[in-house]
This record gives structure tokens, sequence and C-alpha cells, in this order.
């Protein structure tokens, strides 16, 4: 943003203060996820509704539950984009909606949610979204709107560069090797080919030798280190704890959760040098929230659009030292068997990489998880599951852990 | 938005046309706050350092090293060419950029690669930076 390196002086938010927000009376009530394809043959609007109706059900609510909404109005009728609309269509009175579309997905669409719900803004919200039927073909995730980004789609940035130059540094740093990546994207692929929802299902299974044989697209990612632009929905139903433990499903509570933000997104290409460490404010707080270290923890699903980017998250989060995240996944750490199961859905390579709610995908397998509705990739006893989006690519990231009450 | 060779051309702003300006002239230039003797890059309406609105723009000589970068094998836009690169320039004067290198060889840029701007023209507007391999 600044000057070469703005990591020293950086304000803003700091860690230590004693939490008072009760994000912990909040409890994931209701969860959905869509079928999710490389291409979706619905109306956008269908597939929310579909996404919307499915967490209810879930949940044993109905619209009429609602009170609270961050929920992607595509349209017909009432005014698209805005998600007051809702209120309409469901036919309620909301105490609390969304105003961005970054509140409809992920973690920051559970936090800004469940703080509604824990100020007594509302008490039961929906969140979520999907995307499907656009001519949009593209592969892989570019970021720019109508509106050019000048100092980034001039040079022809686009999502993949992106990690891939952080990528590149770290190499150059450590001597992480390009096997080391693709022992991540191959353990995560796999993870995704024996999981029937994922868009890659039975597409492996892939060795290291088969991601560097895949076509390279930004060096030092190949085709293979890189997630597919897919399409799919998702919706999450929060309430407080209190009622949730009234309803269907095992409650899921927000024990720790916070947010590092940066910058915009893709103003320029991120250093390694100044956004290697993203992530470990918003660790040091959401572990500290909830009063556990990442040993306590039973299941992990880490953000993964590249295979570096996992890489990048062990070492910030502290699952290994600055330099030793190559070695460490050779190991077989993340492996189903290994110490650390890392996203056992498949993840963003495998599982589905949908635009915005494909972070909520990252909530959804950890509250499946700590239900013990995870079925042939059930983890046994889980009791804690973080989940995190983000990275140094986006400028932001966001993190959760969640428990089993 | 014009397209030139693949690559969407900017539209200057307010903000940003000093930047450009300076281009056409054959000059690379970088933002500067007097109050700290600071160098910001992409340019912002204030000083990060200390918010001060007097910014002006310096001339930078555009030799740097290269931080790091990527070779590029499948483009943002399919009519742009590939292979071609992007790289963070940390330049000699402070500062640093992403910008295109050019590279007969792709395989031989490296992290710690030394280069010098120079500037390829889009349009009567636009004369794009673009830093090559120097010794
Ligand atoms: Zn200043």
């Amino acid at each position: 943003m600044s000057e070469r390196s703005r990591t020293p002086d950086r304000g803003g938010a700091k860690t230590g203060r004693e939490v008072l927000l009760p994000l912990r009376n909040v409890a994931i009530a209701g969860i959905y996820a869509s079928r999710q394809a490389r291409r979706l043959d619905v109306e956008p609007t269908d597939l929310v509704l579909e996404c919307v109706a499915g967490a209810l059900a879930d949940a044993g609510l109905t619209p009429r539950d609602v009170d609270g909404a961050a929920i992607e109005w595509p349209g017909p009728g009432q005014a698209p984009g805005d998600f007051a609309s809702w209120a309409v269509q469901l036919g309620v009175r909301l105490g609390w909606v969304g105003d961005s579309v970054y509140q409809t997905a992920g973690i920051r669409g559970l936090i800004q949610a469940a703080s509604a719900v824990a100020t007594g803004q509302c008490e039961t919200v929906v969140i979520g979204g999907g995307m499907a039927g656009s001519t949009d073909r593209r592969r892989f995730a570019t970021v720019s709107g109508s509106q050019s980004l000048e100092f980034f789609d001039t040079w022809g940035g686009y999502v993949a560069p992106s990690f891939a130059m952080v990528a590149q540094r770290h190499m150059h740093d450590y001597g992480t090797t390009p096997e080391q990546l693709a022992q991540v994207a191959a353990t995560i692929r796999n993870h995704g080919h024996v999981n029937p929802e994922a868009v890659m299902y039975g597409r492996g299974p892939y060795s290291v030798a088969d991601v560097l044989a895949s076509p390279p697209i930004a060096s030092p990612l190949h085709l293979l280190d890189i997630c597919l632009v897919a399409q799919g929905g998702a919706a999450i139903v929060l309430t407080t704890l209190e009622r949730a433990r009234d309803l269907r499903r095992t409650p899921v509570t927000i024990l720790g959760a916070a947010q590092e933000i940066r910058g915009g997104l893709y103003v320029q290409a991120p250093t390694y040098r100044d956004d290697g460490d993203i992530g470990a404010l918003a660790a040091q707080r959401a572990l500290g929230m909830a009063g556990v270290g990442l040993d306590d923890i039973h299941v992990f699903n880490l953000y993964d659009p590249t295979s570096f980017e996992v890489i990048r998250q062990l070492e910030t989060l502290g699952f290994c030292k600055a330099g030793e995240g190559g070695p460490f996944v050779s190991s077989g750490a993340i492996a189903a068997d290994g110490r650390y199961p890392l996203n056992l859905d498949g993840g963003c390579l495998s599982y589905a990489w949908n635009g915005l709610q494909q972070m909520t995908l990252k909530v959804i397998e950890s509250v499946r998880q700590l239900r013990g509705e995870a079925g042939y990739r059930q983890t046994p006893g889980a009791r804690l599951a973080l989940s995190a989006v983000g990275g140094p690519g986006a400028q932001k990231y966001e993190i959760c852990v969640l428990g089993r009450t | 938005m014009d397209v030139w060779n693949g690559i969407p051309l900017p539209e200057p702003s307010e903000l940003t046309a000093p930047f450009w300006a300076a281009c056409r002239a054959g000059t690379l230039a970088v933002q500067h706050c007097a109050a700290c003797a600071r160098r910001i890059f992409p340019p912002l309406p204030a000083c990060p350092g200390c918010l001060s609105r007097k910014l002006s723009w310096l001339p930078s000589p555009g030799r740097g090293v290269i931080y790091s970068f990527t070779v590029v094998r499948r483009a943002a836009r399919p009519d742009r060419p590939v292979p071609y690169i992007i790289a963070t320039i940390d330049l000699d004067d402070g500062w640093s950029m992403t910008g295109n290198v050019a590279a007969a060889e792709p395989d031989a840029v490296r992290c710690g690669s030394a280069v010098a701007v120079r500037f390829l023209v889009a349009s009567a507007e636009i004369h794009l930076p673009v830093f090559a391999l120097i010794d």
C-alpha cells in the first residue's frame, strides 16, 4: 500500500483485550449446501431459494421464524441487490439485514449475523446465496467488475498469479519445492476424489507427479495446484443457543471468530514480505477468544484456493515454523490419517469454489463434522473445529473456532 | 475501455493521472509526502503515515530488482498473448510496484534479477511501463 514494508508500523486492531461479545451464546442451527458443479443450469434465484429453504428445514424452522437476513437477492422483482427484499419474500419483519454481499457468506457473514443475534437485533438469521446459470465460462477466478483495476488488471493480474507470486518468494526464501506444493494439492484433491458431493469426485486419485505434470498456469502453480471455478450455493441459519437447543439439530456454537483486513481486493499483487503473515492476528484472536490452542482442535478446514496457500497458513497459524511448511506437508501431517487432517471434503481444490459461498462451505464442513454427520469422512469424537478463508491475494483473512455443546 | 494487445488500458483518474502523464514523458513517477518523506504506491488520497493531503510526484530512476514474479501461461483475458510475466519490483529509490517484465527467456527471470523500466506506446494517452532485465 505505501512504502516497501508496511508491517512494522501497522496500526488498527490489537490483540489482548478482553472479549466481551457473547458470540458463544449464538449457535448454528441449520446448514445447507446445494449441488456443486462446474455449471448449474438453474436460475440464481431458484438456487438461493433452495439454499434458504434447505437451511431452515435442516434447523426445523420455517421462513416465518426468520427476523434477520444477509442473503443475496438476485431478483427478479423487488430490488435486486437489496437484501431487504427478503422481508417481503419471507413475509416477515426483519430486525437486521446485511448490506453487502460479503455479509452473505463465510466467516465474515457468520460473525456479523451472530453479532446481530448476540446484541439482540434479531433472534434467527439466515445468511447465504449462490452462483448459477451465468454465461460466464471462466476457468479461473478473476476479480474485476466493469471497472478496471489500474495497477493490477493492466499487468494481466488475476487470482492465481497473485497467490503464485507469494509462493514464488517463499520458495526463494526457504527452498520450498514444487513437489511440496504438489503434495498439498494431491492430498486435498484425493479427499475430494472420494466425496460424492465434490465437483471433482472420482477424478483422481492424484499423485505428486500428476500435479507437476499438469499444465503450468502461473509459475510455480500448475493447473492442479489451483481450484477450478464452479457453481453452487449454501446457507446457514443462526439463532440463540437457548433456542437452538430446542431445535432439530445438535447446536454448534461459535467459540471464537475474528477477521483481519489489510486492504481492498486485488489493488496490486500481494507480497510474501508484507502479506505472508496475514491471518496471524486473526488466528490469535479467534483462538484466544475460544480459549484453545491448535492441538485442542479436531477438524481443520483451511482456505485452499491454491496449494501453496495451505503451506502459508500452516506457518502463519503456528502449525509449524516459518519456512517449515513444505517439509511439514511432505511428512503427511495434513492427510486424512495425519496429525492435522485437513479439508476432508476436498476443499476449494476439489469439492467446490463457487464465488462467495465457497467460504460458507468451509463453515458447513466443520458443522457436519461436529454434528457427527460427515459419514465416511467423519472425524471420530470431533468437538472442536477451525474454519478459515482469505489470504494474501484477497488482503483479508477470516477464521472461526466452532464447538459442539 | 480500450484494449491494446490484450491489455485493458487504464482510464486515469484525477489521482493517477500524474503517473500516466510521467509515463508519456518517459519517466516512472511515484507519489511522495514531503511532510514525512514517504513514497506511496499505488497512489492514495492522503499519506498513510501522516494523513497529509499535500502529496506530490517524484521522478524515479526506474531501476530496481525483482522481489517476486510469476510467469503466466493462462492469461486473465483470452486475447492477451502468453506467456507474460508479472513481478513486484523493488525500485532502487525505495518503493515497490507491481508490473510486467519483458524477457526473451522467461525461465531466466529470478527473484533478485536487476531490471530497468522502459515504455511501450499503447495509445496516445497510455505509455505502459515495462521492466526489462539488465546486467
Ligand atoms: Zn506523510
